[in-house]
């Protein structure tokens, strides 16, 4: 155990810059604060920062990741945040080159959180607003009772990212003009009265309690119209949780969380849009640069340390994107690259492919400024990483009740990474209309790639969002259905190979009013609309199905 | 533990304590948490806990693995568990099952039985190993070896014994430090230390669990089971009252034999039943192993209730009353009598005899439905 002084850690992060920025990365300032182990659980329970709104959820995180400290010897490697000075931890205990690692490893973060194009547009200012968050909710707990707020919260993150993740890139015409202010507000409505020939006599022909009571009916009847036609959408909305902020039938501060909840997950999309890309561009740079920064006796350390960060498997995001990273520079450094080297079919001669191009180190910053997840490994993701890295597609066989193998073909292991990195690994859900039937009613719709909703949890969300809505919701999606069990007399080329039912696709519209729900079948035409035919993620051999 | 994390912490365990709660009597019944015996912590299944959200059925999605496998081989997938999701960027990491110490299961059960505290009779002192290695010794095991502090004593040793830099300290005095030869310390045996800690005296509070079963034909399958889960949660109440928890298991037929716990529930034999030789035995254990003051003594015994005629009343009583009570906390007899309320000769016999004795418990167990209440029968004067 070593306690490095400040003027030690001011040393090492200052050489930590300057080797970061002469190899070209350009962070912004970083501020490190030195945490004990269990500080450092606690903010990795905050997601990084210092202050969060009160729930339960981060009480979670916090009692998992001292689980995961006391039991395995796991802890949090680096933990920084996107903000504007960035400010990363690091832990008290930690050895000098640990020091070291995590430092440049956060500065390679911060280098990609200010030039990476999908964080142009998070607000770096972000420790500040979760404190506001948090003091907002603290005072309506007071106001209204922890139970009540705390439940209504566990309600809004069960739709925390049903946002549209590319809204903030899109610049809308409407966005220039609208301004609620205005909007006209409290015009009373005319209220028909029984002609009356002599005034005297208007008391009793119209009593001013009926006039009142016909005008009153006649506002909300108006006020409705015009909610009904305000959420009539032109066309589908991904934007969940901005529908219901305007339109939902909330109090005032239940619309206040809303949108809270609702900014912060603005804030974190982007990371979660570039998981592996950023990672492996940290742990490429730590890799990188230590080689200058850790000390004679202090390179076995390091390389043990990075081991554990990049073990786990092919899928760790550490190590995959690292590799990705790895590849594309030694591909432009050898000029693989280009028509040519794709026409090439000479696999003797691409291995020893090299036009001294020496392009990587200006490919690799251009990547990391244009690209996410999903362009990233859409794009690099290559036939020849794919082989070194052993991968398999498996999937559920419902007959045997167990995950099988079913593919190790390149494009369906491409196929299922893509999923998972396709609007953030989830189904993509759009409000259709808020005016469904004209009853005013929420209509969202599933937009079916082939594959179906945990039916439960569906479910659950959907009462959530009832409560928020405050009338009945439905949900169009698709199920797949059991048409026709295995053909057991049927001969197969590989009869020891798992066979399953034939299945069909089956629209349901799933409603909720307050109290029960109800399944409604659809016929293949009134789904037509949500389902994509172009997309296909299963992977199940032919030969296994009927 | 810091602050603020605090209250956020509390309210999530208050709610899984209330859903445990809730969900104890299925959870015991079901027997999912006695399948991860052996560790410290359980994984406890709780849906309510997370929070839903719109996913995928990750048996429709299917996913990726690496490493070898023939097409159509079956893989292992953790059903919820998600690759990517690594916690500590960005919120949405979710956690499938509530893990929890066995410390706080057994308080949760303590809670809902309404079981009093045991307190351990007498106060022994025993040494115990400290667990700070705050000492230095010239012995020790290899892996404490102090290497510095013996480089140390090495160069000290050869400047006493002139061995080094010729007699002279390099640096020092007439030679310059650059002309000194390479300084070579070679440790020898003497100039090890190793790091030692002193064993304390602390106090330490011992019991010993003995598990008695009937082992005949009729005690097999379902009952077994039953007994299994029933001393699952008798073992972890008792874990957290003791510093030591030691266990026996006898098995029995017409003689009884000491066994292993794998052998305990899996055994089976043909043979009568006379559950005096349990008694016996398991009296000759305690005489020789476990001296009733230095030990809290906790004697279980299950059978369906028959026995060799005259067995009980000329022996297993004498047995209990003079060699087996008297230096018990508590001895408790389970009859495991599948679908049957009533009490079989044996434990009425037992009754008559000893139903006045403070430290005699006896319980029936007539399915999985009973485990809970009986564990209450048994443990529910907190001896």
């Amino acid at each position: 155990m070593n306690s490095l002084g400040v003027h030690e850690l001011e040393n090492l992060r200052r050489e930590a810059r300057r080797l970061a920025e002469e190899a070209g990365l350009d962070p912004w300032e970083v501020t490190f604060g030195v945490v004990d182990y269990d500080q450092l659980n606690e903010v990795s329970a905050y997601d990084g920062f210092p202050l969060r709104y009160r729930h339960w959820q981060f009480g979670m995180s916090y009692d998992y990741f001292r689980k995961r400290g006391a039991y395995s010897g796991w802890w949090t490697y680096e933990l920084v945040l996107n903000t504007h000075p960035a400010l990363a931890y690091l832990r008290a205990s930690n050895t000098v080159v640990e020091t070291k690692g995590v430092m440049v490893h956060v500065y390679a973060h911060v280098d990609f959180f200010k030039n990476n194009r999908w964080f142009s547009k998070t607000n770096r200012d972000m420790i500040r607003v979760m404190e506001n968050h948090a003091e907002r909710i603290e005072r309506y707990m007071n106001q209204y009772g922890v139970d009540k707020v705390e439940s209504f919260i566990d309600k809004v993150l069960s739709v925390q990212y049903n946002i549209d993740p590319h809204a903030p890139f899109i610049k809308r015409r409407w966005q220039a003009k609208t301004n609620p202010k205005d909007e006209e507000t409290g015009v009373q409505p005319e209220v028909g009265r029984i002609p009356v020939k002599r005034d005297y006599m208007d008391r009793y022909i119209n009593p001013p309690k009926w006039v009142e009571e016909r005008r009153t009916r006649a506002y909300v009847e108006m006020e409705e119209k015009k909610l009904r036609e305000a959420t009539e959408l032109e066309r589908p909305q991904k934007d969940l949780l901005q529908f219901l902020v305007k339109h939902g039938r909330l109090e005032d501060w239940q619309r206040d969380i809303l949108a809270m909840a609702r900014e912060e997950s603005y804030y974190f999309v982007p990371q979660i849009q570039t998981k592996v890309m950023n990672e492996g561009w940290a742990s490429l740079w730590e890799s990188k640069l230590m080689s200058d920064f850790a000390g004679p006796n202090e390179f076995l350390d390091h390389a043990d340390m990075m081991s554990k960060v990049l073990g786990g498997g092919a899928l760790n995001p550490y190590r995959l994107g690292k590799l990705i990273w790895e590849n594309i520079q030694e591909r432009w450094d050898k000029g693989r690259f280009g028509r040519e080297w794709e026409l090439c079919k000479d696999q003797e001669k691409k291995t020893r492919w090299d036009t001294q191009a020496g392009l990587g180190i200006e490919k690799i910053f251009e990547v990391r400024r244009n690209y996410n997840d999903i362009t990233f490994l859409d794009e690099y993701f290559t036939e020849d990483l794919f082989e070194k890295l052993n991968l398999f597609a498996y999937e559920h066989i419902p007959e045997t009740g167990a995950y099988h193998i079913t593919s190790r073909d390149f494009e369906d292991v491409k196929k299922k990474i893509l999923l998972r990195h396709t609007n953030l690994g989830k189904p993509t859900i759009k409000v259709a209309t808020g005016n469904y039937d004209n009853k005013g009613e929420l209509l969202l719709i599933h937009e079916w790639n082939g594959i179906g909703l945990q039916w439960e949890d569906a479910k659950h969300v959907l009462r959530n969002i009832q409560a928020m809505w405050g009338r009945p919701v439905n949900l169009k999606t698709i199920a797949l259905r059991k048409v026709r069990d295995p053909d057991p007399t049927r001969n197969r080329i590989h009869p020891e190979r798992p066979r399953t039912a034939v299945v069909e696709e089956q629209g349901i519209l799933l409603r909720y009013e307050g109290e029960a729900f109800r399944e409604l079948a659809l016929g293949p035409e009134e789904v037509a609309d949500i389902r994509a035919d172009d997309v296909d993620y299963h992977t199940i051999p032919e030969e296994w199905i009927g | 533990m810091p602050k603020r994390i605090r209250k956020d912490l509390e309210r999530y365990k208050r709610i899984v304590r209330g859903e445990i709660r809730k969900n104890l009597k299925d959870l015991i019944e079901s027997g999912e948490i006695v399948g991860q015996r052996g560790k410290d912590i359980v994984k406890i299944p709780i849906k309510s806990i997370r929070i839903p959200e719109f996913r995928y059925d990750p048996r429709n999605a299917g996913g990726i693995g690496s490493g070898d496998g023939e097409l159509g081989q079956p893989v292992r997938v953790g059903e919820n568990r998600d690759p990517w999701g690594q916690p500590g960027q960005g919120g949405g990491a979710h956690f499938p099952e509530v893990e929890i110490e066995l410390w706080e299961l057994a308080e949760i059960l303590g809670e809902e039985l309404e079981l009093p505290r045991i307190q351990p009779k007498g106060e022994r002192r025993f040494l115990q190993g400290g667990e700070d290695y705050t000492d230095v010794s010239v012995i020790g095991p290899e892996t404490l070896l102090m290497k510095r502090r013996a480089y140390r004593e090495g160069l000290k040793r050869q400047f006493l014994l002139n061995e080094s830099g010729k007699g002279a300290l390099p640096g020092i005095g007439k030679i310059p430090a650059a002309l000194c030869p390479p300084l070579i310390v070679t440790p020898i045996k003497e100039d090890k230390r190793y790091l030692h800690s002193e064993p304390e005296p602390e106090p330490q509070t011992n019991a010993v669990i003995v598990f008695m079963r009937d082992a005949s034909g009729s005690m097999s399958g379902e009952k077994t089971e039953i007994i299994r889960q029933e001393n699952y949660w008798i073992d972890i109440w008792l874990r957290t009252h003791y510093d030591n928890v030691e266990r026996v298991y006898l098995l029995h037929d017409y003689e009884a034999q000491e066994v292993d716990e794998k052998e305990f529930y899996e055994l089976s034999t043909g043979g009568g039943t006379r559950i005096s030789s349990a008694y016996e035995l398991c009296a000759k254990i305690i005489e020789r192993r476990y001296s009733p003051d230095q030990w809290n003594i906790y004697p279980f015994h299950f059978s369906d209730g028959e026995n060799w005629i005259g067995d009980t009343e000329n022996f297993c009583v004498p047995l209990l009353r003079n060699a087996l009570l008297p230096c018990c906390n508590i001895f408790c007899y389970g009859q495991v009598t599948l679908g049957r309320r009533s009490p079989g000769l044996h434990l009425v016999k037992l009754e008559e005899h000893l139903g006045q004795d403070g430290r005699w418990m006896s319980s029936i167990i007539a399915g999985r439905e009973d485990i809970l209440r009986s564990i209450k029968d048994f443990l529910g004067k907190g001896r």
